[in-house]
């Protein structure tokens, strides 16, 4: 059987994993290649109405594959620990894909609701992958060869040295759009071309205390990590910080206003929201992002000369 | 203490009444007006709900009239819910308002927040006293939904347009004077006599059927939802919807009791489209409406705040069944941008859809 896995969403969240394990179980794996135009174009055409911009890609994603492949891999990701929700677009995913593409689904579904590593995901996972390959044992294997390619690249984009020299500018956000190219509209790149140095962004890790923002526990393991990441760097870690937000996103429409507060209030650090979508334009966006180096570039020389003062 | 509290339909009758037993002065909000909106709109975070502005709005009114406290309910995800009251203790901060939130968070989300609160909600009240609020308040909340039910069934029959919410009108007015258990049944009932010898309006055939499903505050708060029941019914339209407030109070404080036939079966209804939660009420809605379409409704309304994550979700399940059952949905997706006659001619267009196809129906069944 020929298994396509999108590569948007939660894909970013548990990269090598999904392959290597329903590889490893026997099947054939396609992972969609990186949104295009006209993957986005189709998923616009699919999504409802006021779905987010990272939705609308991954229904694009869906379109693209299931041109040539069998069935589509579309976990249920309800959670990725304890008290670390999905926004309920993502934990409904299985049942819009469903009802936009009926038969499209690899059966049985697959739902994640603690990390990984657990021993409760990891005997879900092989029972799980019993039911597709027939065999415990190379489920097993399958399972814990995917965990540990998925540890090693974790582990890997968290020792990446910043170079001295530059300024460097954190991009903060869901991993899904900073991680994708053109829904992030290369503000990496475009900020690697002004002579920028952008921190990699950590991945699923330990999270600090969200709690400081809005006393209460940010239930979104999206914006705890966003959260706990943003006041780490808005702390004094960097030169600049960009949140990447999109249109229509639910919870960072309650957690960005009160993070660029935070910001304003109690950090000499230049934070930034951009809001994208599929109208925002690169030219506006270019504009924006060369104002906001400035800005960075002048707070950066004026904390290096108050602190020699 | 001086408590206010947000608006959700006419449910400040019952909060009222609760918290006024219990011995605190309360100061409900202006209702909510197109002032709140404003307000809500101006402070709250810019793509936040629809929800969320209203209630901020309704706090700040309740504030400016003299409050202190504020009693709102908790929530854990992952719908937005959650951090609404959060949002509004920040906000109010902010405009430099410090008062004293009482939140209820539903038991899974921890007790130690419901504790507190409870405790400086309950300081010096008797046992006695607490069953007797909680009992007075629950007759309310319930008398409100059944009144609300059976204005929308007779709605779509009278003869004189308004008579049924005139008498609506006046029948939670007294609901809201009443303070004895005895007072507040007779008052119940003395409307629904009052309500069913509305004169009606002869027809050889029953009004059409419209099954209303959604985000629960929207569906309930008339003003959010813009009058959307009680404009069907003026267009001789008959509404239903399963969204009550007691349910909601059931299933999200008290989830022991929580096991109750309906919700059971939307919950089964819905398995064919969705088998997980996945926040507010979105399965629920898909539950709701597949049950409805199986029941032979005319048309669903399907109410939501703009952007509102689980009701999106909702709408692309509830694309396939608008297919299965051929059935038209309107999809009201709301917010304080909105515009009255915009909205109205879609009602309008939504509603001579719905007699067309009702009327066809029973051609149809003559014929036979």
């Amino acid at each position: 059987m020929i298994v396509g896995i999108p590569r948007a969403l939660m894909y970013f969240e548990y990269e090598p994993l999904w392959e290597r394990w329903i590889r490893g179980l026997g099947h054939t794996v396609v992972v969609s290649p990186y949104t295009t135009k006209a993957c986005l174009t189709n998923g616009i055409e699919l999504a409802p109405e006021e779905a987010c911009l990272p939705l609308k890609a991954y229904l694009g994603h869906v379109k693209h594959l299931s041109t040539c492949v069998d069935r589509v891999f579309v976990p249920r990701v309800v959670a990725t620990g304890r008290h670390q929700h999905s926004c309920p677009k993502i934990i409904a995913l299985p049942d819009i894909v469903k009802s936009l593409f009926p038969g499209i689904l690899l059966e049985p579904l697959w739902s994640v609701e603690s990390s990984p590593c657990s021993v409760g995901s990891m005997l879900t996972a092989v029972n799980w992958g019993t039911r597709l390959c027939g065999s415990s044992l190379q489920s097993f294997a399958a399972y814990w060869q995917g965990v540990s390619q998925w540890k090693r690249k974790r582990g890997s984009t968290a020792h990446t040295r910043p170079e001295r020299t530059k300024l460097k500018v954190a991009v903060v956000g869901h991993r899904y759009i900073t991680c994708d190219p053109f829904l992030s509209q290369q503000v990496t790149t475009s900020l690697a071309r002004m002579g920028v140095y952008v921190l990699p962004q950590p991945a699923l890790g330990a999270m600090a205390r969200t709690s400081r923002l809005l006393g209460k526990r940010v239930y979104w393991h999206h914006e705890s990590q966003l959260v706990s990441q943003a006041l780490h760097y808005l702390s004094g870690a960097v030169h600049g910080v960009i949140h990447l937000s999109c249109f229509g996103c639910g919870p960072d429409s309650m957690i960005s206003d009160l993070l660029a507060q935070w910001a304003r209030r109690h950090s000499k650090v230049p934070f930034l929201t951009l809001n994208l979508d599929e109208h925002s334009s690169e030219v506006g966006l270019a504009t924006r992002l060369e104002a906001f180096v400035d800005i960075v570039e002048a707070a950066a020389n004026e904390n290096h000369l108050s602190s020699h003062r | 203490m001086r408590i206010t509290f947000p608006h959700i339909g006419n449910f400040h009758i019952a909060l009222k009444h609760f918290l006024r037993e219990l011995g605190h002065e309360v100061i409900p909000p202006p209702p909510t007006s197109s002032h709140t909106a404003s307000l809500g709109a101006r402070y709250a975070p810019e793509s936040a709900c629809y929800p969320l502005k209203l209630t901020m709005g309704n706090l700040i009114q309740g504030i400016s009239q003299g409050a202190d406290s504020v009693f709102m309910a908790g929530g854990i995800g992952p719908c937005r819910f959650g951090f609404y009251a959060q949002l509004q203790r920040h906000v109010l901060a902010a405009l430099g308002h410090s008062v004293e939130f009482l939140i209820l968070e539903p038991p899974a989300g921890g007790l130690t927040v419901t504790a507190a609160s409870l405790k400086k909600l309950l300081k010096g009240v008797s046992l006695g006293q607490l069953v007797r609020a909680t009992k007075g308040a629950w007759l309310k909340c319930v008398a409100i939904d059944d009144l609300e039910r059976a204005a929308a069934l007779l709605r779509a029959r009278e003869a004189a347009p308004g008579s049924v919410d005139r008498v609506l009108a006046g029948g939670l007015e007294s609901l809201d004077t009443a303070s004895s258990e005895r007072d507040i049944s007779s008052v119940w009932q003395e409307c629904l006599c009052q309500m069913r010898q509305v004169p009606r309006c002869r027809t050889h055939h029953a009004p059409p059927v419209v099954g209303i499903v959604g985000e629960i505050f929207m569906v309930l708060d008339s003003f959010a939802n813009k009058g959307v029941e009680r404009k069907l019914g003026a267009m001789g339209i008959q509404v239903v919807r399963f969204l009550r407030a007691s349910e909601w109070v059931k299933s999200n404080l008290f989830p022991v009791c929580a096991a109750h036939d309906l919700e059971e079966e939307i919950l089964k209804a819905a398995q064919p489209y969705t088998t997980a939660f996945f926040g507010g009420h979105g399965r629920e809605s898909v539950g709701a409406a597949a049950l409805m379409c199986r029941r032979n409704v005319d048309g669903l309304v399907h109410v939501m705040p703009f952007t509102c994550m689980p009701e999106i979700a909702a709408s692309a399940m509830l694309q396939s069944l608008e297919a299965e059952y051929r059935v038209p949905v309107l999809r009201l997706s709301l917010d304080e941008h909105t515009a009255e006659v915009g909205f109205n001619t879609r009602l309008e267009a939504f509603a001579d859809l719905v007699h067309e196809r009702s009327s066809n129906r029973w051609r149809n069944c003559t014929l036979e």
